[in-house]
């Protein structure tokens, strides 16, 4: 009797979804992220020679996004084909860039709300303060990029190309560890720390910092203030929209890990819901170049200034002309000159 | 002061960056088919073709034995039932034989 034998879910709904929607969200995500991350690295070489702390941030984050992008058109094609025809290393190194700037870029956006917090909470005793961390910025952007390395080393030894026991002519990028480990319970420790680092964290920050920039920007009698802090509102905003849907759903699968006798039907819609949400996610690195960079004052300036010059290829002449502020002119301004200063980084 | 705050704040992102060390991208893709409960009848042995493994070290959630059927259907089976093991031991002894 046939009936009674349980037959593996078959998710071909699904993959006929992918295979056609991944690859176009993909491929959207990959040039609108390129095209706005490069503006912003273009800006910062070339143009921007004062470089605060947050301008080291953003140039980093934008870097991470860049690399992150990068790893799409592969994504997309694996999807499309559905199988992974890159062999084993590329799907190693694949992963393992696309969780270090993942992470990388959920790490600088917690940095970036600290770095605010410091500029505009802690005006006034942040002289030497900030002065003191502009000296540790390559320090410390180098703990980021190392750490995101060390981050990538559990993603790089446990993915491998290899083929699906239903399919066995197929290969599949995905993750797998040696029979001796427990599977699931390594799959829900890395899936937990994921949640962790890639969301609850940088939300943390983000909370806590913008609140009290927001207690401080209230009290304060400045024109900016208002915008600043829309702009504030505005990045929450974001974040939250972008990150929240990916992450119940990576939640929902956490607690429903290794759980026997699950329904294929909520499978395929929890399937469904994951890609709609991640692609979602991944958009967030489209918008972190308007939401951070252009829309500083300042930064836009840079930019037009940059875009004026390519157009006119007077690019030497424009290229001296541009100012820079040594960090002694900086001790020695006035309080609400640095606020409104620290404050145009959010001004639009 | 500020000496105390900035070196507190360098450790303490150092100490975050050392627990960001343990974490990475583990999420596996959800397109693939998969068995996520077990038959709960036993498969006779001349209706079995083969089986493969479904480790839960890999992209499936379960350890499970998908037994191939003569008229081309899978069965997800328990690796610890008794009458799967015996099945499994057979199939291997049959192959053994056709190796000879």
């Amino acid at each position: 009797d046939y009936n009674q034998l349980t037959v593996p879910c078959d998710k071909r709904e699904v993959r006929n979804f992918t295979k056609v929607f991944l690859p176009i969200a993909y491929s959207i995500i990959c040039i609108l992220g390129l095209l706005g991350n490069i503006f912003v690295v273009m800006t910062f070489a070339l143009y921007k020679k004062t470089k605060s702390m947050t301008d080291i941030f953003l140039f980093n984050m934008a870097i991470a996004d860049i690399l992150f992008v990068l790893t799409l058109p592969l994504w997309a094609v694996n999807y499309a084909a559905e199988k992974w025809i890159f062999g084993d290393f590329i799907c190693k190194i694949t992963r393992g860039i696309y969780a270090i700037n993942f992470n990388c870029g959920m790490l600088l956006l917690a940095f970036i709300s600290m770095d605010r917090y410091i500029a505009i909470v802690q005006a006034t005793k942040s002289f030497k303060l900030r002065a003191r961390t502009l000296a540790y910025n390559r320090l410390i952007c180098l703990v980021v990029w190392v750490s995101s390395i060390l981050i990538s080393s559990s993603t790089f030894i446990f993915s491998q190309s290899y083929s699906h026991s239903i399919n066995e002519t197929k290969e599949i990028c995905e993750h797998r560890s040696s029979k001796e480990t427990k599977g699931t319970t390594l799959k829900l420790l890395l899936l937990g720390m994921q949640l962790l680092f890639g969301f609850f964290v940088p939300l943390l920050f983000m909370v806590f910092c913008y609140a009290f920039i927001i207690k401080t920007l209230v009290k304060a009698q400045n024109s900016k203030r208002n915008k600043a802090m829309c702009v504030i509102a505005l990045i929450v905003f974001v974040f939250l929209v972008c990150q929240v849907p990916h992450n119940m759903v990576l939640l929902v699968t956490a607690i429903n890990m290794g759980e026997l006798n699950k329904s294929c039907d909520s499978e395929k819609k929890i399937a469904f819901a994951k890609y709609i949400t991640e692609a979602l996610a991944f958009f967030h690195c489209c918008l972190n170049p308007v939401l951070y960079a252009f829309i500083g004052v300042k930064f836009r300036s840079y930019f037009v200034n940059m875009m004026k010059n390519l157009w006119c290829l007077k690019y030497k002449k424009y290229k001296t002309q541009s100012s820079r502020i040594s960090s002694d002119t900086y001790h020695s301004r006035q309080t609400s000159e640095i606020m409104s200063d620290n404050m145009s980084s959010f001004t639009m | 002061m500020t000496n105390f705050i900035s070196r507190n704040l360098i450790f303490a992102s150092l100490m975050g960056l050392l627990l960001l060390c343990l974490s990475g991208i583990s999420e596996a893709q959800n397109n693939h088919d998969c068995c996520l409960s077990y038959s709960t009848v036993r498969l006779p042995r001349w209706a079995i073709n083969g089986y493969t493994e479904q480790l839960s070290t890999e992209v499936c959630d379960i350890d499970a034995i998908i037994f191939h059927t003569k008229n081309g259907r899978s069965a997800c089976a328990n690796p610890e039932e008794r009458w799967v093991k015996k099945h499994l031991l057979w199939l291997s002894q049959k192959l053994r034989k056709m190796s000879l």
